[in-house]
């Protein structure tokens, strides 16, 4: 009874509130759309609020990154009127936060593009996540034009821009890296660092692995058990000249690379891998290499800190000792096989790019210009706030302040991870109060692949890659770390695994796009 | 009327009065077709659309958006339609079927008026402050209320019982978890385009099941499918023939233990690998089978060793042993649980007719642990095309070498979407996986009913 009265009340109620309301909804505009252009200027005076995520090394509790956040909008405010939310993740975070929250469709302004498979600019360009932002680069992006200038084709498809790769140190080398306490000891670390052919690096090995038998040798550089051949190079001689660096075309998987003399797109397991890979079954023989190196989840990096390995090969940058040295905690040594060249690849690893799931292009656009520039903003995200994280030496760089080491500081990232590596104060180091000049020269001098400026397309080939994939997962680690019985069988089933797989077809896919760009250029 | 009491009187369920009750809802709720639904900023000027622009189409946002006929506020205006039929026509169809058409409409409504509601912020993706207007928020109101009303009706004319109601909120959960999540499955026949949204991608027919029945040797049997399946099922029955097996004996020789003390310490210690993680396990493993310092190499010497990671033939033998390991606890427990429940004076009944153990075990034991072998084997067939991926994926460290023998559908999709992040290849391989498993449910559950009627799960 009494349920019967409310409800009854509350229909009469209802009934009046609408009529009233009914009489009032006309007051209220109605949209008219407008006939003619409209200005393309934001809101004006309006604040955009973006959200930003980034990725950094180790996962940072919010109670470190809140003080940074809080000092990165204070300057965003003021320079460019945008407020962002950001949000760190460490790298195997990122690779799945971020693709899902794309898929999601939530508001999502600035994401960067990574070496992590799932966050990498090739896995975006293929689901067409990123939005082109060639407008907004050309309104807003002064530093970014000047900074990369043509490096820009590295990340345009079809005339359109995607995404801002980071300029960083150009300079790179295969070099293999050795404990220099064990050299020294040895009273190898001269012949280390004259070697020029991998009989030397045989007979070194060979003695440490002698004097100390817990050491195993040569570790994996990466997780696909890649020993002495890291991609994109190969080994097939025994002198270092003999020592190729590929250009891989774009290709983030690394399956193909171009050849520049002929043109051809070819595969990259052809003669010239499997003779590096039949040296690496020598040495692997002669119980030179970690016989785990396929297997263990562990880079050469842990392995070699806690007393398991003894050196590895891999791609190194200017100043990579010390980089080595800090997180192998041992002294290291590099010699440097080979050079690279600058491929498109170099400008799709690191940058930034804007989510079809933005709200604020504009605002992301002006942010990554910030990124390009503006030392202040850059400092401050790199190596967190001034006074708590860092302060300024007289000969512009940084260090810790007093009391803070490493492992209290909190927030500390890399200072090739945000955006122009140029304008990023440098942290102190050997010779780092002119490491700036030094990169801006070696980046003017360094030699520039006939590629550049070209990436391939998988999105045709994508199914046929998955496949190929499945059987290159299956072979190359065993290959690569030297792991089987009789390298040439093997190597046999592999190549007729992969072209029942259908390499072939990939490379004449990628060949067509390759004749299409040199046509046109 | 003289129903029990407690029950109504006749003036409650007066059909006029409930005429009246659903027409005024009706018509309220179609009246808020001139309400306005949405209101949003755009340029720094607020606007409003009602509802009847919102079934009727409009480009808003200075032609940035363009609003097509708007499928819940449709509905909800049908739904407003059908109660008021309901109201008018309660004369003839009688109370009972009013207030269920009442009830069914009113559920559509608050469901599409919801819907809309934590729709419009995409709808509306170029504006600003984008709220809900008057006219949802009532639609909304009175749809509820009614929803209530025609709920307490239908409960007094015994129509609902207080069971109903009692499994509301159950079947709630479950249509929102398990049954509108079901629409995902057209993921997996379009092809996915973020730029217009996947509700808006192109279909593309059967292309994304493509890679997973694709062949190098031409026939099925060479395809991935066919080694995804096999694997999983393969894996799935041998676990469960020797889980079954295993957990028995096991049981029953708990079940002898004379001192219960024992038999505690040993249900425990049992137990215990069930609750380590699989990435443990794995590197449990990896210390006994590892090259450089595994202790099996090691045992066998320089030379001899095997390098377990990169040969496919061992891992069937592997995992299975690892998962019996792991759950003959859990299992045992279960079958001991059953054997104690048996009553003890058939067994002195045997002992006195002189039965050997080995007889009683066979006799007596056995076929009273029928029901509960049946119903765990029932269980476990509905979940044979499902695996345990830290099993299949972390025991054998993500060997490619070992793809052949430790496939299985999860780890295929888990790669499949983590190599190409594409959804739409990994959704075809999981709808793939339902299909295959419900129509083995479907098959065992209709062999089972034919033999034992009891013990069937529907």
């Amino acid at each position: 009874m009494k349920f019967r009265k409310i409800a009854a009340l509350f229909m009469a109620a209802a009934v009046m509130t609408s009529m009233v309301s009914t009489s009032v909804v006309f007051a209220e505009e109605e949209e008219v759309v407008e006939e003619g252009e409209e200005g393309e200027e934001a809101d004006d005076g309006e604040t955009a609020e973006i959200k930003v995520a980034l990725m950094c090394f180790a996962p940072m509790d919010s109670s470190v990154t809140d003080p940074v956040e809080e000092a990165l909008n204070e300057m965003l405010l003021e320079k460019i009127n945008v407020q962002a939310d950001f949000s760190w993740y460490d790298a195997a975070t990122y690779g799945t936060t971020v693709p899902m929250a794309l898929q999601s469709g939530e508001q999502l302004d600035l994401i960067m593009f990574t070496p992590v498979p799932g966050a990498s600019y090739q896995s975006y360009m293929n689901q067409n996540q990123l939005l082109p932002i060639t407008e907004y680069v050309e309104e807003f992006g002064d530093n970014i034009k000047a900074a990369l200038g043509d490096y820009l084709a590295a990340t345009t498809k079809d005339g359109e821009i995607y995404g801002v790769g980071n300029l960083m140190s150009l300079y790179g080398a295969e070099g293999i890296v050795m404990r220099q306490d064990i050299l020294d000891e040895l009273g190898l670390t001269e012949k280390a660092q004259n070697m020029t052919t991998f009989t030397e690096y045989q007979e070194i090995l060979t003695a440490v692995v002698e004097a100390h038998p817990e050491l195993k040798g040569i570790t994996n550089s990466d997780a696909e058990g890649s020993t002495l051949t890291p991609q994109p190079f190969r080994n097939p001689g025994d002198s270092f000249a003999d020592a190729q660096w590929v250009d891989t075309l774009g290709d983030s998987f690394q399956y193909v690379y171009g050849d520049p003399e002929t043109n051809e797109v070819k595969c990259y397991f052809d003669e010239d891998w499997l003779a590096s890979v039949k040296r690496v079954k020598e040495m692997y023989d002669a119980g030179l290499i970690y016989k785990d190196a396929a297997t263990t989840q562990d880079y050469a990096d842990t392995l070699i800190k806690n007393g398991v390995g003894f050196s590895e090969v891999k791609t190194v940058e200017s100043g990579a000792e010390a980089v080595a040295s800090a997180s192998c905690g041992y002294p290291m040594i590099i010699n440097r096989v080979v050079n690279t060249k600058v491929a498109t690849g170099a400008f799709q690893k690191f940058g930034f790019a804007v989510p079809v799931t933005a709200e604020e292009p504009e605002a992301a656009v002006k942010l990554i210009n910030l990124l390009n520039g503006d030392t202040e903003v850059q400092n401050t995200i790199t190596w967190g706030v001034e006074g708590t994280h860092w302060v300024m030496n007289e000969d512009g760089t940084l260090s810790y302040p007093e009391g803070v080491t490493a492992e209290t500081v909190g927030y500390h990232t890399g200072d090739f991870l945000y955006g122009n590596t140029m304008t990023v104060s440098p942290w102190e180091g050997e010779g780092s109060d002119t490491i700036r000049e030094r990169q801006m020269a070696e980046n003017q001098e360094v030699e520039l692949s006939p590629f550049l400026g070209f990436a391939v397309d998988s999105e045709p080939v994508s199914t046929t890659i998955a496949a190929c994939k499945n059987v290159i997962d299956q072979y190359k680690p065993m290959l690569s770390s030297g792991a089987v019985e009789d390298v040439d069988a093997t190597y046999a089933e592999f190549m007729e695994a992969l072209t029942a797989a259908g390499m072939d077809d990939v490379i004449a896919e990628y060949q067509a796009q390759l004749d299409a760009w040199l046509a046109s250029k | 009327m003289g129903k029990a009491k407690g029950k109504s009187t006749l003036d409650e369920l007066d059909s006029k009065k409930i005429l009246i009750e659903y027409l005024i809802a009706g018509i309220l709720m179609a009246v808020t077709i001139k309400l306005f639904w949405v209101g949003y900023t755009y340029k720094s000027k607020n606007y409003s659309l009602s509802a009847l622009s919102l079934i009727k189409g409009k480009t808003v946002c200075g032609g940035k958006v363009e609003l097509t006929t708007n499928v819940c506020v449709l509905l909800v205006m049908i739904c407003a339609g059908i109660l008021i039929l309901a109201g008018i026509l309660s004369a003839v169809i009688g109370r009972k079927k009013a207030s269920i058409i009442a009830m069914i409409t009113t559920v559509v409504a608050v469901a599409a008026n919801l819907v809309f509601a934590t729709g419009i912020g995409n709808l509306l993706d170029k504006a600003k402050n984008v709220t809900v207007g008057k006219g949802s928020l009532l639609a909304l109101a009175v749809s509820f209320l009614i929803l209530i009303r025609a709920m307490y009706l239908l409960w007094k004319m015994s129509v609902l019982s207080t069971l109903d109601f009692m499994a509301i909120p159950g079947m709630l959960y479950f249509v929102i978890n398990n049954y509108i999540p079901m629409l995902g499955i057209v993921i997996a026949f379009k092809k996915i385009d973020y730029r217009v949204g996947i509700m808006n991608s192109p279909w593309n027919g059967l292309d994304n099941f493509k890679q997973l029945f694709a062949t190098s040797t031409g026939s099925f049997f060479g395809s991935d499918a066919w080694l995804i399946t096999k694997n999983t099922m393969l894996y799935n029955l041998a676990f469960i023939v020797l889980g079954t097996v295993v957990g028995v004996l096991v049981g029953i020789c708990l079940a002898e233990l004379i001192s219960k003390g024992l038999q505690k310490f040993f249900q425990t210690s049992i137990l215990l690998p069930q609750l380590i993680s699989y990435v443990i396990v794995a590197y449990i493993v990896y210390a006994l089978l590892s090259n450089d310092a595994g202790l099996i190499n090691h045992a066998l010497g320089e030379g001899k060793s095997i390098n377990f990671y990169a040969q496919p033939k061992w891992w069937p033998f592997i995992l299975i042993f690892i998962y019996i390991w792991k759950m003959v606890g859990y299992n045992a427990i279960i079958f001991l649980s059953s054997i104690v429940g048996i009553d003890h004076s058939i067994y002195e009944a045997a002992k006195v007719d002189g039965a050997t153990k080995m007889q009683q075990i066979t006799k007596i034991t056995l076929p009273l642990l029928k029901p509960t072998v049946i119903t765990l084997f029932m269980l476990n067939i509905g979940r044979i095309m499902y695996s345990d991926f830290g099993l299949f994926y972390q025991v054998p460290m993500d060997s490619g070498a070992l793809y052949s023998a430790t496939n299985t559908i999860d780890t295929y999709v888990y790669r499949c979407l983590m190599t190409l992040n594409n959804i739409s290849t990994s959704s075809a391989a999981c709808t793939y996986q339902a299909i295959i498993g419900f129509i083995l449910v479907l098959t065992v559950n209709a062999i089972v009913r034919r033999k034992d009627k009891e013990n069937a799960l529907f």
